[in-house]
């Protein structure tokens, strides 16, 4: 990965909310589910709405500042699980003032956690029913 | 021999529903009851449980989701094994006797599931459709009390995912579960559906389950749970 880049969402099997702060991912082709930390949840945010990594280094979070090597290996991560992806003539965003106060008042270093203890569960559903004809969707991604 | 209950769930299911309920009344182990819980249709859903046939015990309630519908199945139930389907799909005849084979040989389960074969509505079953194990209240047979003890099907937004936060919880609590791999229910491919095709909507219970594990974890790992 690295900074040169603009990311973005891997492609319609990953979905995302954040409730109350926190951002859950999930992988619908693989079942798994991730956690963030505080932080991990902003800049996972923040990366999503296409705000360049490059501006994040040296921005406040908590007690101290986003690091380069932490942030790359946080991308690097998020890369890993096939969450995030460089985003191709896509161009930056600035990071939002509420993003950024809420990075400056995490109390976490970067992380993600994956879990799969549902991936069983969640790979039977019906959503990867996509072969019909006349239904929803018409071309799987 | 062996008793249960069944629980059918049951929205907007008038043109299905009387096909689901032959296809349990064919069971080569008869269930002792079969209960229906419409959960607020709006369309001839009764009509089509009553015209099928079968006798049942038909419950209606205002819509409430599909989790709220046979959470109301479950408490209503009173054999010591309850066995669920979805009120589009089907049972081949002999899913119940293998089920009860199996708990019967591994009396640690408990429940047990069976793999599932996909169906197009309205269209002849080639036996063709993709097979998977069918984690689903479609071929659950689980014990009664399991099932009490587990609590609430919990619906999440957009009447998504409820099967899969209970089993997920019921794991959790260390209940195991078996998988017979052999196709023994069909599922019903039909545009519409509770279950069918992607919206975004309707992924955020996905979501919302995925959340709520995280919150259990989070719970018991600081000695609460």
């Amino acid at each position: 990965m690295g900074f040169s880049s603009i990311y973005a969402v891997s492609g319609s099997d990953i979905v995302y909310e954040t409730f109350d702060g926190d951002a859950v991912v999930l992988d619908l082709a693989s079942g798994r589910y991730f956690g963030f930390s505080d932080s991990g949840s902003c800049v996972w945010e923040a990366l999503i709405a296409h705000v360049s990594p490059a501006s994040l280094v040296g921005r406040d979070c908590g007690s101290g500042v986003i690091a380069a090597d932490d942030l790359d290996a946080f991308i690097a991560r998020l890369g890993e699980y096939g969450l995030l992806s460089p985003a191709a003539e896509v161009a930056p965003t600035a990071l939002s003032p509420e993003l950024a106060a809420r990075l400056a008042a995490a109390r976490d270093g970067l992380k993600i956690d994956m879990h799969d203890e549902l991936a069983d569960l969640v790979m039977v559903d019906p959503i990867h029913d996509v072969d019909e004809p006349a239904g929803w969707p018409a071309v799987r991604q | 021999m062996a008793k249960y209950s069944v629980v059918i769930p049951a929205y907007n299911a008038a043109r299905t529903i009387a096909e689901t309920l032959r296809s349990v009344a064919a069971q080569s182990l008869a269930p002792a009851e079969i209960i229906v819980v419409d959960d607020g249709s709006t369309d001839e859903t009764e009509a089509a449980t009553r015209q099928s046939g079968v006798g049942i015990r038909y419950v209606r309630q205002d819509n409430a989701g599909p989790g709220s519908a046979t959470t109301r199945g479950f408490a209503l139930t009173s054999h010591p094994h309850i066995a669920t389907v979805d009120a589009d799909d089907l049972w081949l005849p002999e899913k119940i006797e293998r089920q009860f084979r199996r708990l019967e040989e591994m009396p640690q389960l408990a429940a047990v599931f069976t793999l599932w074969r996909t169906f197009r509505h309205g269209e002849a079953d080639t036996g063709t459709g993709q097979v998977v194990p069918g984690w689903s209240r479609t071929t659950m047979l689980v014990r009664r009390d399991v099932a009490l003890a587990v609590g609430p099907v919990i619906d999440p937004p957009g009447n998504r995912g409820e099967m899969i936060d209970w089993l997920g919880r019921a794991r959790e609590d260390g209940h195991q579960f078996g998988m017979i791999d052999e196709v023994l229910s069909l599922r019903r491919i039909l545009p519409g559906s509770m279950s069918y095709g992607r919206d975004p909507e309707r992924d955020r219970g996905y979501l919302e389950v995925a959340r709520m594990a995280m919150l259990r974890r989070k719970l018991k790992n600081s000695g609460q749970g």
